[in-house]
């Protein structure tokens, strides 16, 4: 069959072609020189691609877009995922819907509704991995500076290589995970494309170049990241270069310098751990690299959750990989 | 002999149920885009559905139904109050990648082939439930997706010559 036969590829094989890129070899030459050469064509296929990468990502519910604020900002705010809770529950019309509901109930016979009414107080739990313990005391206050051993039980979690940065961790099985794209260097959070996915504001950049893990109902963010060591800095200067931006937009009251620092170890190294304004952040220097780890919305006060964290990560700086890429996939 | 549920077994089971339910089916519809109405309307149907109920058959069915019945709702919400999706919670898939303006696309598609598409791609329904949800047929249902395919790919075909 001649799939030129009206002059352009159909649009339904360009969407195969998309999904399927051994669907495009296929093609007689007369037919891949016609789609190398049509932009109609070729626009279509890489929207169908497109399409697909959409389809295949994860939900979520989302408040639309804000208009684009002076500093050219856009932002996009996440609220709940497609597998978490449904937010706070409120009774928008109790009284109207109790009467009714008593009345019927009464009619046949069935007086369940306290029952049934008392169930709406819990929403359905999100998150997987939650220590069972009480909510985590203030960072002040806690005692202890070591990360391990975990009192949360992290044999279950799923493992993950990072092929970017050269670690291992593990995260609660059931959370969102998204592998670092891009090197991580100490400009990325100055990008101007802002995103909150229900936790806090990060860089476009900053969610394409670190590895993040979130909890299926976004309360809760971990991002392993780093870079190699510039050279000629100290860490203690790379320590600087990374407070500088962050205290001059929130204070230095939000970034304790590292003399404030609790010390802790991250796979036998050496590391410092601080809490601040809706963070907790965890620094360390291996094999000529920083990596940093940070936890936000539940995991910047639960200090059980983020040492668990802590206590599964393995460092393998030879296997960090700083080549740049293009963040946009070319088409298939 | 094969037991027949009765109306006060039917009745009995929504209200057992009711919490249950009414989080499930507010989720639902939130996803369908009923916005700040989803609790609302999740009351309606919950009371639509016990005030019906002697027009459901099968207990197996209840769920199916009262997600037919929150289709129905939501959807008439929509076309009544003609709500701007900028200003709604949309649920949408989400990709840093693919930026911002790619998710809009799927809120600005019509109707049925946004439902469409949010049953079968966002809350993984199969087209047959997707089907008897909307009160179409199972080809209906690939229609809309289709078109809603179709006309996303017009959207972002643009991001070629930007990734270029």
């Amino acid at each position: 069959m001649n799939i030129l036969a009206w002059g352009h590829i159909p649009e339904p094989a360009l969407a195969e072609m998309s999904d399927d890129p051994a669907a495009r070899q296929q093609l007689s030459a007369s037919e891949r020189r016609h789609l190398d050469g049509c932009d109609r064509c070729l626009g279509l296929l890489e929207g169908h691609r497109r399409v697909s990468q959409l389809f295949a990502a994860p939900w979520q519910f989302v408040t639309a877009v804000e208009p684009t604020n002076d500093f050219g900002v856009q932002r996009v705010r996440g609220v709940v995922s497609a597998g978490g809770g449904v937010g706070p529950i409120r009774l928008s019309r109790p009284i109207w819907i109790v009467a009714a509901l008593v009345l019927l109930s009464a009619l046949v016979g069935t007086g369940m509704l306290v029952g049934a009414f008392r169930r709406l107080d819990g929403p359905p739990a999100a998150v997987d991995a939650r220590p069972t313990e009480a909510a985590s005391p203030s960072p002040s206050t806690l005692p202890s500076p070591k990360p391990s051993p975990s009192r949360v039980p992290t044999s279950t979690w799923s493992a993950f290589t990072s092929l970017r940065h050269g670690l291992e961790i593990s995260h609660p099985t059931g959370w969102i995970e998204r592998a670092g794209r891009r090197p991580w260097n100490l400009a990325i959070n100055q990008e101007p494309r802002v995103w909150n996915l229900g936790v806090t504001d990060f860089s476009e950049g900053f969610l394409q170049s670190a590895d993040h893990f979130m909890a299926s109902d976004l309360s809760a963010m971990f991002a392993a990241y780093g870079m190699a060591l510039p050279i000629g800095k100290t860490y203690e200067g790379f320590i600087e270069a990374y407070q500088a931006p962050r205290i001059a937009t929130s204070g230095v009251g939000c970034y304790p310098p590292p003399t404030e620092w609790e010390r802790i170890t991250i796979d036998g190294h050496e590391a410092g751990l601080v809490s601040g304004c809706g963070y907790t952040d965890a620094m360390v220097q291996a094999g000529g690299r920083v990596y940093i780890f940070s936890g936000y919305g539940d995991l910047a006060t639960n200090r059980l959750l983020f040492e668990a964290f802590l206590s599964t990560v393995r460092l393998d700086p030879a296997a960090a990989n700083d080549t740049p890429v293009n963040a946009s996939p070319s088409p298939g | 002999m094969e037991a027949v549920a009765t109306v006060d077994d039917l009745g009995g089971a929504v209200d057992a149920e009711y919490g249950a339910l009414f989080v499930e089916l507010t989720r639902f519809c939130r996803a369908l885009g009923a916005g700040g109405s989803a609790e609302d309307i999740a009351q309606d149907v919950l009371l639509e559905g016990r005030t019906r109920i002697d027009q459901l058959r099968d207990p197996e069915s209840l769920r199916p139904w009262l997600r037919r019945i929150a289709v129905r709702q939501v959807s008439r919400l929509r076309a009544k109050t003609q709500r701007s999706i900028e200003r709604d919670l949309a649920f949408l898939p989400v990709d840093p990648d693919l930026g911002l303006d790619a998710s809009a696309a799927v809120a600005r598609l019509p109707q049925r082939e946004r439902l469409a598409v949010v049953l079968v791609y966002g809350l993984g329904y199969g087209q047959e439930e997707a089907a008897d949800m909307l009160g179409i047929s199972r080809g209906g249902v690939a229609a809309s997706l289709w078109q809603a395919r179709r006309k996303l790919a017009r959207d972002l075909a643009p991001y070629r010559r930007e990734s270029e």
